[in-house]
């Protein structure tokens, strides 16, 4: 074996040695038993468009994500964190210790402090909408309010259960009296039966403390001083504010055929292509289009799985007024209403269902429709038109317009046979310079 | 044999009257960029990569087609955005590949030394082989587009108006891809190497972005996942400077800046673009002074 | 018209041309004349600004030419050997490429006078990479003359050409120079330029030995001429006796001949005579040729070359 090749060897096995190591030493981090840890973090309420989500930053979160221009709150506290192997990040044991810091945070910019605030109480009344829900912060003394509001909505909602509860006992040894009675032939009136009271509508996570921010977009230093003065050791954060680059209304499109698996429209050049004769529904919202790394710690400032696109729209609060305008060539707009559907089940049919406007059925007074959007017929193949929401008001809502188009189907060769001009194009402009170019046969050295 | 010899043997000219330098050199340039364009007009190497870029857009757009009969329903997000990409795409590897052979092979074989036998110089020659570059490509995107365009009439589906502003601006990103390749051209030792270094390079830009993304992908339940995060890091900040540097790249942001009509970013890759070209053309010039034009 | 003052050029640890001295005046023909790998294509390399010299400098009108300057090449048609033309244009294409490189924006006039002089106007359509090398020498002489420059620097300017072709180009020299053209003509073939060169130098390893002109150039080489004598029978001894002498440079035998060249112009026909007489031989037929300055020159050892020098 010559000099050179047993160097190389040598390097290999090194670097193979290394390489084991390494890969080892990860599964040895696993093999490690979590092990509990006084530490400050802050409790982070972020503000969404139009919701709150709910994190923590431990020191190994060295910057915090929020939306510019929006309230949020951050809570010093002081837990027990430990490390959780199976999902690689800290969790906080608020059941052990969840003990608020005092002290007031410092906001710093460019080396010069621009705010400095003490916590206060705050309340978030979250109101549900469907699998989601719209949100409510409420600071200081509306804080209070709201959060007397809400107990006593809560109480109010309890005593009318209660009654409720006791109307229908009654109601149903009514109903058991009337079956006897009807059995024994007499005619009977049954009374109503009594309505459950409406849900209070509202979730509070009730009043705590902490420090309420609203910021322009800007990246600023953070820091929490003690009522000594001093800073609070491991307080030290940088804080990224970031806002949407574009705001716009965006759609979620149900077709009639599949309506349990909608589309999403989101970026302004979607254009919605659906095949002809068909019908479609369109549920309107608002969305931002925010940048995915900084939207995705926002939401987990501990995420570390990366986003593989820049830019990420997020749907807002939806739309539920306002008029959906049509727009086809050579034809006045036609506007269209908001309208409820109920999916009916209809055994035989094609699609299993019908989709049909939504009416109220006295049988069933807590039925609820099944979507909430603005009917869109697609025509012939080849057609194609525009839609944009109105306001109230009449007037366009920016970054609402899209287009509807109906596509035309030739066949693939012509579309091949197109895109082969070129080398038409070029085998005659060949030819003919070749048939010009050309040495006499008797041509002499 | 009778020649006729009618300034031979003059007296020579005073030197006030030679034309100044840059006006020789733009001569050069127009000459060299004329030649070379009529040359690439003969050859079938630009007519296939021509039709490529329609041809890939026509099975595109077919498939889309196919989609929405199977389904009944798609949202197109920015329709041809795909096929001019595609196309621009196609045009300026085959301008970058041109451009590596432009000084390569004619010095491999013997020509590049007879045309500095004319009043002809470095700049001269790089510069007219950057402007056949640009040329060419914006040939075959004007081939492209209509082609493009019909496309999109005959299936109804909609073509942008912004993204015709992308493709008319495209070939300032293409000046970037010809600068590149004309500086491995002239640097390269000979017309073989030049070919494999333009294959490096581009495995190395192609590689990063597709590398990134296949790190992003592995979970942090992963065992590997601690000890890929250096290199995941690390290909971040290759991919965060190679957006900035690549012509592939500002062509895909620019495209993109001019779908969103964010005209302020256009601008800013557009400066970037032929900053870059630019540098890169200085280096091409560096190149061929240094390494010569003898085989 | 061209000067060079102790032009170098060194390539690591081969010394290509050495403080090379250049003077080719107005309105001459010279030859540059020296064996393959003397360095003379390095030097008119260096002329045309293609090789940047190690040291030293090139001087056209007395104005040094710098490492960016390429101005001046307007002034100066090249022809050296013509490579296979990678791109696709014709004949007629690629010298008016080059015609409008010169500046001239209407060529064809001028264009149409060379193709004709050099046969080949019919095939002018033809693409010029299908050329065979001849037609290839002929393009790259109507490139080098199509804007009448004043400097015409050849580089063995009839490689590859019949002997026609030859005349043709023989004839295009001699009529430049007479139009008040300079000829600066390259080449490892003296008869190439013997017939029209006012002046010559000779380049040795790089070093130019002599400059000087046609007259005094033949005068030098002159001092050579061959004998034939004829001998009954040759004895092996004689052969060694006749190489040892100091007039005689070379001795080969051909049966019962033997061809001697000498080295002087003196008449020794008696000395040779006494000298083979003594050895026991018998002379049957003595006879002297004149050398060619070609053979003359071809024949010569390198420290002969060293030698015409003195």
């Amino acid at each position: 074996m010559t000099d050179g090749r047993r160097r190389r060897t040598w390097w290999f096995v090194i670097l193979l040695c290394l390489l084991m190591t390494g890969l080892a030493g990860a599964t040895i981090v696993r093999a490690q038993e979590s092990q509990r840890q006084r530490a400050f973090v802050y409790g982070i309420n972020a503000a969404l468009a139009n919701s709150f989500t709910g994190s923590f930053a431990p020191s190994s979160v060295r910057t915090i994500y929020l939306l510019a221009d929006q309230t949020s709150v951050l809570s010093p506290r002081m837990t027990e964190i430990y490390f959780w192997p199976i999902t690689n990040e800290y969790k906080a044991s608020w059941e052990l210790l969840n003990d608020p810091v005092a002290g007031s945070l410092e906001i710093s910019q460019n080396g010069q402090v621009i705010r400095q605030t003490a916590a206060t109480s705050y309340t978030i009344n979250y109101i549900p909408r469907g699998t989601e829900s719209d949100a409510q912060l409420f600071i200081g003394a509306e804080a209070d309010a709201a959060q007397a509001r809400f107990v006593a909505r809560q109480k109010a909602y309890q005593e009318a259960q209660n009654a409720y509860y006791k109307a229908q006992q009654a109601w149903m040894a009514a109903v058991d009296d009337a079956n006897q009675r009807i059995q024994k032939g007499e005619k009977v009136t049954l009374p109503p039966e009594p309505q459950a009271p409406e849900p209070i509508g509202v979730v509070s996570n009730g009043v705590n403390q902490g420090i309420p921010i609203n910021l322009p977009a800007g990246s600023y230093q953070l820091q929490l001083r003690g009522p000594d003065g001093v800073i609070v050791p491991d307080s030290a954060r940088t804080l990224v504010v970031f806002a949407p680059r574009r705001s716009a209304v965006g759609y979620m499109v149900v077709p009639e055929t599949r309506w349990t698996t909608p589309d999403q429209v989101t970026d302004l050049s979607d254009v919605i292509v659906g095949k002809a004769s068909s019908q479609i529904y369109l549920i309107p919202h608002f969305e931002r289009e925010y940048p995915a790394r900084s939207y995705s710690l926002l939401q987990n400032p501990q995420q570390q799985v990366g986003e593989t696109a820049d830019w990420t729209w997020v749907i807002g609060e939806p739309i539920k007024a306002g008029q959906l305008e049509v727009i086809a060539d050579g034809q006045a707009p036609e506007q269209r209403a908001l309208t409820p559907y109920q999916v009916t089940q209809v055994p035989g049919s094609t699609l299993g269902y019908q989709i049909q406007e939504f009416r109220h059925d006295r049988s069933r007074p807590s039925a609820a429709p099944d979507l909430v959007g603005y009917p869109i017929r697609i025509d012939q193949p080849g057609s194609g038109f525009e839609i944009r929401m109105l306001s109230p008001q009449g007037e366009v809502l920016p970054g609402s317009s899209r287009l509807v188009r109906t596509p035309a189907t030739p066949p693939l060769s012509i579309l091949i046979l197109l895109s082969l001009a070129p080398l038409v194009v070029g085998a005659v402009v060949i030819a003919r310079r070749r048939m010009k170019l050309r040495l006499p046969r008797n041509s002499a050295g | 044999m009778q020649i006729s010899t009618s300034t031979v043997g003059k007296e020579r000219v005073a030197t006030r009257s030679d034309p100044p330098v840059w006006s020789l050199r733009w001569r050069v340039a127009r000459q060299i960029a004329g030649q070379e364009l009529r040359d690439a007009l003969f050859g079938w190497s630009f007519y296939l990569t021509a039709a490529i870029g329609p041809f890939l857009s026509a099975l595109f757009v077919y498939n889309s087609l196919n989609f929405v009969a199977a389904s009944g329903l798609l949202i197109q997000a920015r329709p041809f955005y795909v096929p001019v990409l595609v196309t621009t795409t196609l045009a300026a590897l085959y301008i970058a590949a041109w451009a590596t052979l432009a000084i390569a092979r004619p010095r491999d074989q013997g020509s590049l030394r007879v045309l500095f036998f004319a009043p002809v110089d470095e700049y001269g020659v790089i510069g007219g082989h950057i402007l056949a570059g640009v040329a060419i490509y914006a040939l075959l995107v004007l081939i492209a587009a209509p082609l493009l365009g019909l496309l999109a009439a005959l299936t109804n589906l909609p073509f942008p108006p912004l993204l015709l502003v992308g493709l008319l601006v495209s070939p300032v990103f293409a000046v970037v891809a010809v600068a590149i390749g004309l500086c491995i051209s002239t640097i390269a030792p000979s017309s073989r190497s030049a070919m494999f270094f333009l294959g490096a390079t581009l495995l190395v830009v192609l590689a990063i972005p597709i590398g990134y993304t296949a790190l992003l992908k592995v979970p942090p339940t992963s065992r590997y996942y601690d000890a890929l995060l250096f290199l995941r890091g690390l290909m971040q900040t290759l991919r965060d400077l190679l957006n900035w540097i690549s012509p592939y790249a500002l062509l895909s942001a620019g495209t993109d800046a001019a779908m969103r009509a964010s005209w302020g970013d256009l601008i800013q890759r557009l400066v970037v673009g032929i900053a870059g070209g630019m540098v890169w053309a200085a280096l091409a010039i560096w190149g061929l002074q240094r390494r010569g034009v003898l085989p | 018209m061209i000067k060079t003052e102790n032009l170098t050029k060194r390539y690591q640890n081969h010394l290509a041309v050495d403080s090379l001295c250049l003077d080719v005046r107005l309105g001459e023909i010279y030859g540059f004349l020296g064996p393959n790998g003397a360095g003379k294509t390095t030097t008119i390399h260096m002329l045309l600004g293609l090789i940047r010299p190690t040291s030293g400098q090139v001087l056209i009108h007395g104005e040094a030419i710098g490492p960016r300057d390429f101005a001046f090449k307007r002034q100066i048609g090249v022809v050296a050997e013509e490579p296979v033309e990678a791109s696709k244009m014709s004949g007629w294409e690629l010298v008016r490429f080059f015609a409008r490189l010169y500046g001239l924006e209407k060529p064809e006039l001028r264009m149409e006078e060379l193709f004709r002089s050099l046969d080949l106007w019919d095939v002018r359509h033809g693409m010029a990479r299908d050329y065979s090398r001849g037609m290839r020498q002929k393009l790259s002489l109507i490139r080098a003359l199509i804007h009448e420059p004043r400097l015409l620097i050849l580089d063995e300017p009839v490689s590859g050409l019949d002997p026609h072709g030859i005349r043709q180009v023989r004839e295009i020299i001699n009529y430049y120079q007479q139009a008040g053209g300079t000829v600066f003509i390259s080449s490892h073939i003296l008869s190439e330029i013997e017939h029209s060169a006012n002046r010559v130098g000779i380049l040795h390893e790089g070093r130019l030995l002599i400059e000087d002109s046609m007259a005094g150039l033949r005068q030098r080489l002159a001092k050579q001429q061959r004998m034939t004598i004829e001998l009954e029978q040759v004895a092996p001894e004689l052969v060694k006796r006749l190489t040892s002498q100091p007039y005689i440079v070379q001795v080969q035998q051909e049966g019962r001949q033997l061809h001697l060249l000498l080295r002087t112009q003196a008449d020794i026909r008696a000395q040779l005579s006494r000298l083979i007489t003594d050895s026991g031989g018998i002379i049957l037929k003595m006879q002297g040729d004149e050398m060619s300055l070609e053979e003359a020159f071809v024949t010569i050892t390198s420290q002969d070359v060293l030698a015409l020098a003195e």
